[in-house]
């Protein structure tokens, strides 16, 4: 028997699924020996390529059972994005924030402070997320030219990823690229003067018998212009509060992934030294320095026919040094610095065992020991000297199932144990179905769970200046119910939208408190008599929807937007934006050697944080709209080569974000204000 | 407080990454390509006139170009394991590694083969004029693996574009090899209608 014509579409997709996903002969719905027909089979499913962030494991995006978003090297490109978080910021349901280095906040939920620590970041799999967080700027070891997807995951995938995966997941994807090399550079001018540079350079093929990829990328800045009004007048700012050459500093970053037969090792290392953003007047030594390096081995086969085993080892290490200069003793403790490192291994084994055709089973375990340091230290005449060293293990241990049904259903069940040793245990669920009707139509269902234990630097840093310890936090978790549905129309375009419904307990959240030991009442004009702790708050349910459209008409237009509105049960929620939009577009329609892109996002209004809002300031921030341009030209007779020049933040708008508390007084912090990029990139 | 040491090794490693070899064409998962390619093939009316009593799919290699081998190789086992599952227009699937080394010896190796389908590694890009003019000649429908190749005389070209793959129709090159591909292939490719210039050898993706 074939497959014949008129073949219901449903089918067609399944054959396709299972074609490309299965490894060995699948016939959903044929008897065996029957050939199929290719004629039959869903075309719109064999483009459809595979996301492996869900569940670990490929399969295609539009059957995965979370709210999955994928943005393309090229996107990153055409658009020029610098950083990570400038791309994630034009992701629908997505806002990007400042804070003491740049964060991204999920359909809402941006809190002060997380040092995105609930968002798992990861490199090719290899998760990045650690206790004292992973700064979306520079501080990622992956040059951003290398990247050929950026896979995000909108919702908790704890049973999957366990506790970091709390708000989503973002995985940095660098493989299925083609081979070949790219070279890069870039300037970037803002207030009239050039102030920043950055240069990268990629090369993917074959060294040997291995497939490996090199990239590296090196970044300097003396600074821009910032303004601060709550600092105007203060000791050492200037009249109007503004400070020039304030985000100074340089960067350097290197990955390497080689991959022979059944083995995968990588290694990546990334530097970042970069200026305090908030101070009333530049100083060298106001400054944050990170260095973030890791090693892995992974090896994969087939054990039989429908089992296989992959295991990795790894080694991470991340190093982090700070320094505030406060006046001379006794008004201040001179130059404050801390220091801190995180080191820990992990080991994982797991099994993908495909029973029967159409169910498929994953268990497996990941094990880590980590040891984490603090060091904090002032004027030896302050007696300001503290170190701190803790070790701790965690495991998490997975089982997840996934059944295809009749009639394009798809169930999929997962069941996480989480164990640290320092804050308990727990057990995470989910539950999702997956259902298309048709090649175009896809309904899901998901009911998930998270789990998330305090982060050192919440429950232990002691750093006798801003922040104090909190050893009685308890983990956060969160329910999590989403109900989505995409529609695509004739492989051009797809409409995806989502309803979503999540209760938080026990949200860990920085507050201000006067500092202990005070002779006299704290003084809220005075910074140094409050500090920052972590404390757990109650029960947050947040419930919205989010429509995104995607659009790809190849020259003529590829665009991608969205907007999500979402309500918080906790009315005085700082840093949630009940609205959120971004829309990217592009064209070559005029010409095709030019490329012209388009880009735009909107943060409603949010509320800083209570507890640090001095008097006389405002309690909320206005909406803050970003637009952006950019124009790319092939270079003609110069095959490989283009010129790109781009325009951040064109109107010159001063959009801005709460600030976290230990920034006092300022409480909001801006965009950047205009800056104009020129681009040459070489591809060959 | 600087660390000055990560920024010279990072300094040599962007220099490693620059100092090494040619560029090659954007690729797809072998099996996943494998794939497409038969349903590309799928799509043109007159591929029952075209090949014999099987499609049968040449995959042509740069010969003593190991990646180029690697590659044909590659595809040829996946082509081989998914030719057990499904046929084309009803005919079964075969798929023969060719390695090339001029369009006389390819003039004649076709002759004999009698192929639906002719699969050009991206390490011949630049032979694409001559070998479109054999395929012409023959009736075999062409692909590559960059629009480049397309826009150089390659009927349809298939390349990974991270999340999603991408298929370049160059419609004139596919009505010149005897190719009649449905209007649904068209309405999800980026289609070429411009003649290409055979004679102007294409650069490298």
């Amino acid at each position: 028997m074939t497959c014949a014509p008129e073949t219901s579409r449903h089918l067609c997709a399944a054959l396709a699924a299972v074609l490309v996903l299965g490894p060995t002969p699948a016939r959903a719905g044929h008897g065996a020996g029957d050939p199929i027909e290719m004629g039959a089979v869903d075309i719109e499913s064999l483009l459809d390529l595979a996301v492996q962030s869900v569940t670990r494991r490929l399969e295609r995006a539009s059957e995965a059972p979370a709210a999955v978003f994928v943005i393309t090297g090229d996107d990153l490109r055409r658009h020029g994005f610098r950083t990570v978080d400038e791309a994630l910021g034009s992701v629908p349901g997505l806002f990007a924030y400042p804070g003491r280095f740049p964060q991204v906040g999920v359909r809402g939920l941006g809190i002060i402070g997380d040092f995105t620590t609930r968002v798992l970041v990861l490199i090719d799999g290899h998760p990045l997320t650690n206790s004292v967080g992973v700064d979306l700027g520079r501080g990622i070891p992956l040059p951003i030219s290398a990247i050929t997807r950026i896979e995000v995951i909108k919702g908790p995938v704890g049973s999957v990823y366990g506790p970091s995966a709390f708000f989503g997941v973002v995985n940095l994807v660098t493989t299925s690229a083609p081979h070949g090399a790219e070279a890069w550079a870039g300037l970037e001018a803002a207030g009239g003067q050039a102030h920043a540079w950055e240069a990268a350079s990629t090369w993917r093929g074959e060294a040997g018998p291995a497939e490996v990829l090199v990239s590296a990328d090196a970044s300097g800045s003396r600074g821009r212009d910032w303004r601060f009004p709550e600092l105007a007048g203060t000791p050492g700012a200037s009249a109007d509060g503004r400070a020039h050459d304030l985000d100074f500093g340089d960067g350097a970053t290197a990955y390497l992934r080689a991959r022979w037969r059944a083995l995968t090792a990588s290694a990546a290392c990334g530097h970042s030294f970069a200026g305090l953003r908030v101070r009333p007047a530049r100083d060298h030594h106001a400054a944050l320095e990170s260095l973030v390096c890791f090693a892995e081995a992974a090896l994969e086969g087939q054990v039989a026919e429908r089992l296989s085993l992959r295991g990795r080892v790894s080694l991470d290490s991340l190093e982090q040094g700070a320094g505030r200069p406060t006046p001379a003793p006794p008004l201040g403790v001179g130059l404050f610095r801390v220091a801190g490192s995180e080191r820990w291994v992990t080991g994982e084994l797991r099994a993908d065992w495909r029973p029967w055709d159409r169910a498929r089973v994953d268990v497996g375990s990941t094990l880590q020991l980590h040891r984490a340091y603090q060091h904090t230290y002032a004027d030896p005449l302050t007696g300001v000297d503290v170190e701190l060293e803790k070790g701790f293990s965690t495991s998490n241990s997975w089982a997840a199932a996934e059944l295809r049904l009749d009639g394009g259903l798809t169930l999929h069940g997962g069941l996480t144990f989480f164990a640290h040793s320092l804050f308990g245990n727990r057990l995470t669920p989910k539950l999702a179905a997956v259902w298309q009707p048709d090649a175009s139509d896809t309904v899901k269902a998901i009911w998930s769970g998270g789990f998330r234990p305090p982060t050192f630097v919440e429950a232990l840093l002691d750093d006798q200046l801003a922040f104090l310890p909190n050893p009685d936090l308890t983990p956060e978790s969160v329910r999590s119910l989403e109900l989505a549905y995409e529609h695509r129309f004739t492989g051009v375009a797809s409409l995806a939208a989502s309803l979503f419904w999540n209760r938080y307990r026990d949200l860990i959240n920085y507050e201000t408190v006067p500092a202990p030991g005070l002779d006299h009442p704290p003084d809220p004009s005075n910074p140094s008599d409050f500090r920052q702790i972590g404390r757990n708050g109650g029960t947050l349910d947040t419930l919205g929807g989010e429509v995104a459209l995607t659009l790809r008409f190849g020259d003529a237009l590829e665009a991608w937007g969205g907007v999500s509105v979402q309500h918080a049960s906790e009315a005085a929620r700082a840093n949630f934006p009940r609205v959120t939009g971004n829309l990217a577009l592009s064209t070559r329609a005029a010409w095709r050697p030019l490329r012209l892109t388009g880009r735009a996002t909107v943060v409603g209004p949010r509320r800083k944080d209570a507890t640090s809002l001095p008097p006389g300031q405002r309690a909320e921030v206005p909406t803050a709209v970003e637009l952006g341009a950019g124009a790319a030209l092939d270079v003609p007779g110069v095959p490989g080569l283009q010129l790109e020049l781009g325009l951040v933040n064109a109107l010159d708008t001063r959009g801005v974000s709460p600030a976290p508390g230990d920034n006092a007084p300022v409480t909001e912090l801006p965009i950047a204000p205009r800056t104009i990029r020129a681009d040459l990139r070489y591809r060959f | 407080m600087r660390l000055r040491g990560p920024h010279l090794l990072l300094l040599a490693a962007a220099a490693a990454a620059l100092a090494w070899s040619p560029a090659r064409a954007e690729e797809l998962p072998a099996r996943h390509h494998a794939l497409l390619l038969l349903r590309v093939l799928a799509y043109d009316r007159n591929v029952a006139q075209r090949a014999g009593a099987a499609a049968t799919v040449v995959l042509l290699a740069r010969p003593g170009d190991r990646g180029s081998e690697d590659r044909a190789e590659a595809l040829h086992r996946a082509l081989a394991e998914v030719s057990k599952q499904v046929v084309v227009a009803g005919l079964p699937v075969q798929a023969v590694v060719l390695p090339y080394r001029d369009a006389a010896d390819l003039e004649s190796r076709l002759g004999a083969i009698h192929p639906a389908l002719l699969c050009i590694d991206g390490a011949l890009a630049g032979e694409v004029p001559d070998v479109a003019r054999v395929s012409r000649r023959h009736r075999v429908m062409t692909t590559g693996s960059s629009r480049t190749m397309a826009e150089a005389g390659v009927a349809v070209a298939l390349t990974a574009g991270s999340a999603r793959a991408v298929i370049t129709v160059n419609l004139i090159a596919a009505r010149a090899e005897g190719a009649d591909l449905d209007a649904a292939l068209l309405s999800i490719s980026q289609v070429l209608r411009e003649e290409a210039a055979p004679s102007r050898p294409p650069s490298p993706p």
